[in-house]
């Protein structure tokens, strides 16, 4: 009976369950020895063992600054989510988490996490040391304070090929969809003449309930549909989200500029394999280049995702993507954490992060550093950041709601990808299921 | 004298009462059993109450911190779960469906396979230990492994089943789709088969075993063939292992998780979706741990019956061994 007992454990004890793997970290000193923090970092670079090579390098300069020592531990996005929800749940975890930035009011109702009032902030620099943007991503406007600080922000933009737009006579980028549209059709080509089409205009991971949930949220926006209403209630099946989604699915099945085998893609590194081979012209991912740069590729430049022209909602491109970090409520550490956090969010190793991992600075000040090379990348992403990103919402049910939307997205375009083009009806009763699905979450 | 001596003792002694020598308890058995019971209890037996309570909270995100003081909301997370009205619980009874027959498909292919191949492989050729080797390799493999192995293979652009398919023996004009669709749950049966039918035939050789050559010989002598050989004689002697593998194999494909999430990622295909990742979605994909605690209940009750129907119907009873 073993196995019944299994699936009983499996999802019944969730908690419980994650309580006992959570069990391993927290902080550790004594009261008279040098304090030592753990953070729990998540993975940026191309690598996990590569984050650690660019981290440990600027934390080395908080311990010789502080006398802190600080245990980094890196944690791949995959399992991070209920890697958290153990540490929450069993209180069991480190003296500071990062954590994705579409799960900021999630977690900060879990009340897992030390808010940010005015004394904390004080002892952190002040909030007037961040953009604006970012830290109001982070929840900055939150009653009594922020749960998280930003401490490195990214945004899903387009990337396309230099050389196949330039052997194609096309001089820039697309900025609104009817241009691109136009570009992607030219682009999507049976190069070798074999009667297959092997270079698409396009590519996208469709098989990413991830990716999907972000690119509704944004071209979501762009049709006036949004994932709550005023009154934080859900809408998941809102009529801009529906027409947003048969607009991208219409991008397989009616445009025909994108493989209906990218559905089988389950992360943007799929596509960006596709990329580095010549297969896919132009994509939308937050921050490639490192997987560009193992690859030795170097046919890349960035440009912003197209918006409606004439507008219909609101220019949103993406949302605020990145990391903010928080305190873990059960530390032992608060004023070492604190300072830590003031370090991170410092100009100089705001500075080193961007050189390092290509994270836009969350500090107003190391935008107007020397040091923060303004090449075309960057400035593109600095004015996408401040102009066309929002926030993903803040809202209880973000986190479940960015899962849910994603799969029925993932759904949709499974759909779209077996038997062509979906009826807005058909996309809205998957949707509605997902939205049902939400409420029910109590 | 010495006579008498013995006699008085012997008299004595039936007078004073028996002095009654207890045996020191054997407390080793008590030992040796308590690792495991210590770790039966911390890995299965106090995981399953606290799901059972926590099928009776409403446990997410807001509560999850202090979870013991979790809202108590009755039979709520039942009622929501299983309710076949509602969307959840529609979604509920249709994946259970779909993995019963899931189940069968699995369990019959897996022991048909199985059965053949230690039938076969149960008669001395040369060559016989290299093909049980290679037949046990995909139980040496770990599940996951096997379940990547089977994406690649079903992948629709690059996979070499449409290449094989589509490009070389040109058998469909068009590269299908494995992953996604209907034929998501052909490749998750051809998956489950895969990493199943080894157990099978390992247990299926070891109860042909113990069956005496001499029992086919005297058949043999009778005339019977080997298919007769093989009703009549193997499987009645092989059936009390067999029924105890059946069990084990139904518990084990009910409950299939790895293969189907390595497949296809946390949010399968609705065509592929099997019970135990959907309480995986539930719980861990929408934060509702009271609605998975709920359905995790449920299915151990009904597994739990089926099991023991199944234990009093058709396991061999005690001193009932062999047929």
């Amino acid at each position: 009976m073993n196995t019944t007992r299994r699936t009983f454990a499996l999802g019944g004890a969730a908690a419980a369950v994650t309580a006992a793997t959570a069990a391993c970290s927290g902080s550790s000193a004594g009261d008279d020895g040098p304090v030592t923090l753990t953070w729990w970092a998540t993975n940026s670079a191309s690598t996990i063992t590569r984050d650690l090579e660019i981290l440990k390098p600027i934390v080395a300069g908080f311990t010789q600054q502080t006398g802190i020592e600080v245990e980094i531990e890196i944690a791949a996005w995959a399992d991070y989510y209920n890697k958290v929800l153990g540490a929450i749940s069993s209180g069991e975890g480190p003296d500071v988490m990062g954590v994705g930035t579409t799960w900021t009011q999630t977690l900060a109702d879990t009340g897992a996490f030390l808010p940010f009032d005015e004394d904390r902030m004080t002892a952190i620099g002040g909030r007037d040391k961040f953009v604006p943007a970012s830290l109001a991503a982070a929840g900055g406007d939150s009653e009594g304070g922020p749960s998280f600080l930003p401490l490195g922000n990214g945004v899903t933009n387009l990337w396309y090929n230099p050389a196949i737009f330039a052997a194609a006579g096309i001089a820039e980028p697309p900025r609104n969809w009817q241009d691109f549209l136009a570009v992607a059709q030219q682009l999507t080509v049976d190069t070798d003449g074999d009667g297959v089409i092997d270079q698409w205009g396009f590519g996208y991971p469709g098989g990413s309930a991830q990716e999907l949930s972000h690119t509704i949220f944004a071209v979501g926006r762009q049709y006036d549909g949004e994932f709550f209403d005023a009154d934080g209630n859900p809408t998941l099946d809102a009529d801009g989200i529906v027409e947003a989604a048969k607009f991208l699915t219409d991008l397989m099945t009616v445009q025909e500029i994108m493989s209906t085998g990218d559905v089988e893609a389950v992360q943007v590194s799929d596509i960006s394999q596709d990329f580095v081979n010549g297969r896919v012209a132009m994509m939308f991912a937050a921050n490639p280049v490192p997987t560009f740069q193992d690859a030795g590729f170097t046919d890349y430049a960035a440009g912003y995702i197209p918006v409606l022209d004439p507008a219909v909602g609101d220019p949103i491109m993406t949302h605020i993507a990145g990391v903010n970090f928080g305190v873990f409520a059960e530390t032992e550490h608060e004023q070492a954490a604190l300072q830590f956090i003031q370090y991170m969010t410092d100009v100089e190793a705001q500075v080193a992060l961007y050189q390092q991992l290509q994270s836009l600075p969350t500090n107003q000040e190391a935008y107007d550093s020397d040091e923060v090379e303004k090449t075309p990348t960057f400035l593109i992403l600095a004015d996408i950041l401040a102009n066309y990103a929002d926030t993903f919402p803040l809202n209880s049910k973000t986190g479940q709601a960015e899962t849910l939307v994603g799969d029925a997205m993932k759904q949709v375009f499974a759909n779209a990808a077996l038997s062509g083009p979906q009826s807005e009806d058909a996309i809205r009763g998957v949707l509605e299921q997902a939205n049902t699905q939400l409420i029910a979450a109590g | 004298m010495t006579q008498l001596v013995d006699r008085t003792d012997r008299e004595r002694r039936r007078r004073e009462p028996p002095v009654i020598r207890r045996r020191p308890r054997n407390v080793l058995p008590y030992v040796l059993v308590l690792p495991a019971m210590i770790a039966e209890l911390l890995i299965h037996i106090i995981p399953m109450l606290l799901g059972l309570y926590i099928a009776f909270l409403q446990l997410n995100q807001l509560s999850i911190r202090r979870w013991v003081n979790a809202p108590f909301v009755g039979f709520d997370n039942f009622v929501n779960g299983l309710n076949p009205s509602t969307a959840i619980g529609s979604q509920f009874f249709g994946t259970l469906g779909r993995t019963a027959v899931y189940t069968v498909i699995v369990l019959a292919l897996s022991w048909v396979m199985g059965t053949a191949a230690a039938y076969f492989l149960n008669t001395n050729f040369r060559g016989r230990a290299t093909l049980r080797t290679l037949y046990l390799l995909p139980y040496a493999l770990p599940v996951f492994v096997s379940a990547i192995a089977f994406a690649f293979m079903f992948n629709q652009r690059d996979g070499v089943v449409n290449k094989l398919l589509v490009d070389d023996l040109h058998l469909l004009g068009d590269r299908p789709f494995w992953l996604i669709g209907g034929n998501a749950f052909i490749v998750l049966v051809l998956a489950s088969v895969w990493t199943a039918w080894p157990f099978a035939f390992l247990l299926q050789l070891a109860a042909l075993q113990t069956i005496p050559d001499e029992v086919y010989e005297a058949s043999a002598l009778d005339g019977a063939g080997r298919w007769r050989q093989f009703v009549a004689i193997t499987l009645p002697m092989i059936r009390s292992s067999n029924v105890v593998m059946l069990l084990l194999m139904f518990l084990s494909t009910f409950n299939m998780f790895t293969v189907p999430y390595v497949l296809f990622g946390p949010s399968g295909p609705p065509e592929a979706q099997l019970v135990s990742p959907l309480i995986y979605q539930f719980s861990f994909g929408t934060w509702n741990f009271g609605l998975g605690g709920a359905v995790s209940a449920m299915l151990l009750v009904l597994l739990f019956a089926v099991s023991l129907v199944y234990i009093r119907l058709v396991l061999p009873k005690e001193g009932n061994g062999r047929a």
